[in-house]
């Protein structure tokens, strides 16, 4: 496959995508739906929020915004992670994360519901630095 | 005595999220992108970066008409058990990137069918998701729902793709019926092009 002309690091970095995208993939919705007062702290100061077209800017205007809305519980059906490479963002370590599957907000019908992240590696942890999302009727 | 329990109310969808700055060159992009995309897909080489990095995913259940013909491309690590192929899944250079599209089925984008969210723009790159409806070439003529997820570097007045996220699904019945009065304005609109040249 094409990989195997390519430089040892590049699958590296695709599997450190995995493993990061995977684990930010059970985390975010774990406590989107459970803890959601701390969901805050997966945000990088500067984020950018886009809820269904609204956008949201900075870490503590996206914490209230998500506090803000009902309770709810994901179920995710699907989800993708590729690295950006370091050469297109200054060597900062980043990768997108796209997730798909239903959401059921209280006293709303079950909704679809496709989220686009980029994440980026500060001093070892991943924070969000963009999050746009868009709801459907399934 | 008052309790803030009014917490039921969603937010109003907008239609695209655009930033002022870099809205024209983002806009001429899809424009561009997805006419070429269209009519002749192995022309897209210059959209892409030669790293670029792709990936097409399906739902995990999908309803309607088989999604078949992509399965054998497609990346869903929720269901992709196997770590070597959670990596072949991925298409890792601009050759690869146009000889996986070519092979993809031939498509007309309905254009008054998109919406364009922008998270992320700086000065050299841009991170922007597309949706919309285009209709399956061919005599059944299958509807197709999908979402791509674009980041690109910004190089002078022009954008080139460094990551893409493809995702394909089967439209809603709202999509369905909303198809209808955008194939008929695709129409309109290109006999308009024609009559113009």
């Amino acid at each position: 496959m094409t990989l195997d002309r390519s430089p040892p690091t590049l699958k590296f970095q695709i599997e450190q995508s995995i493993e990061a995208g995977t684990k930010f993939c059970s985390l975010f919705y774990e406590t989107y739906d459970k803890t959601r007062h701390k969901i805050g702290k997966m945000y990088h100061e500067a984020a950018q929020l886009v809820w269904e077209g609204n956008g949201v800017q900075g870490k503590e205007s996206i914490e209230k915004y998500l506090q803000d809305l009902p309770g709810c519980f994901h179920i995710v059906d699907w989800f993708d992670c590729q690295p950006i490479l370091p050469q297109f963002t200054n060597g900062n370590e980043s990768i997108l994360v796209a997730v798909g599957g239903t959401v059921k907000f209280d006293n709303h019908t079950l909704k679809a519901f496709v989220q686009n992240f980029t994440l980026t590696n500060v001093e070892g942890v991943w924070k969000i630095v963009s999050d746009a999302l868009r709801l459907r009727p399934p | 005595v008052k309790f803030d329990v009014d917490k039921t109310r969603l937010p109003t969808s907008v239609p695209d999220f655009m930033p002022t700055t870099g809205q024209d060159i983002i806009k001429q992009f899809i424009q561009q992108f997805f006419k070429c995309y269209d009519e002749s897909r192995s022309q897209l080489s210059e959209a892409y970066h030669e790293n670029c990095i792709f990936t097409l995913s399906l739902p995990q259940s999908p309803r309607g008409p088989a999604l078949s013909h992509y399965f054998s491309v497609s990346r869903n690590l929720k269901r992709i058990k196997d770590t070597a192929k959670k990596i072949s899944t991925v298409t890792t250079s601009r050759n690869d990137v146009i000889s996986l599209l070519v092979k993809l089925n031939g498509t007309t984008h309905y254009f008054s069918s998109f919406s364009v969210d922008v998270p992320l723009i700086t000065s050299t790159v841009v991170n922007f998701i597309v949706r919309g409806v285009f209709k399956e070439n061919g005599s059944n003529g299958v509807l197709r729902s999908f979402s791509r997820n674009f980041f690109c570097q910004i190089s002078n007045t022009s954008l080139q793709i460094v990551n893409e996220q493809y995702f394909l699904r089967n439209p809603t019945s709202d999509e369905l019926r909303e198809a209808k009065t955008y194939a008929s304005k695709q129409k309109s609109s290109s006999n308009v092009s024609q009559q113009s040249e």
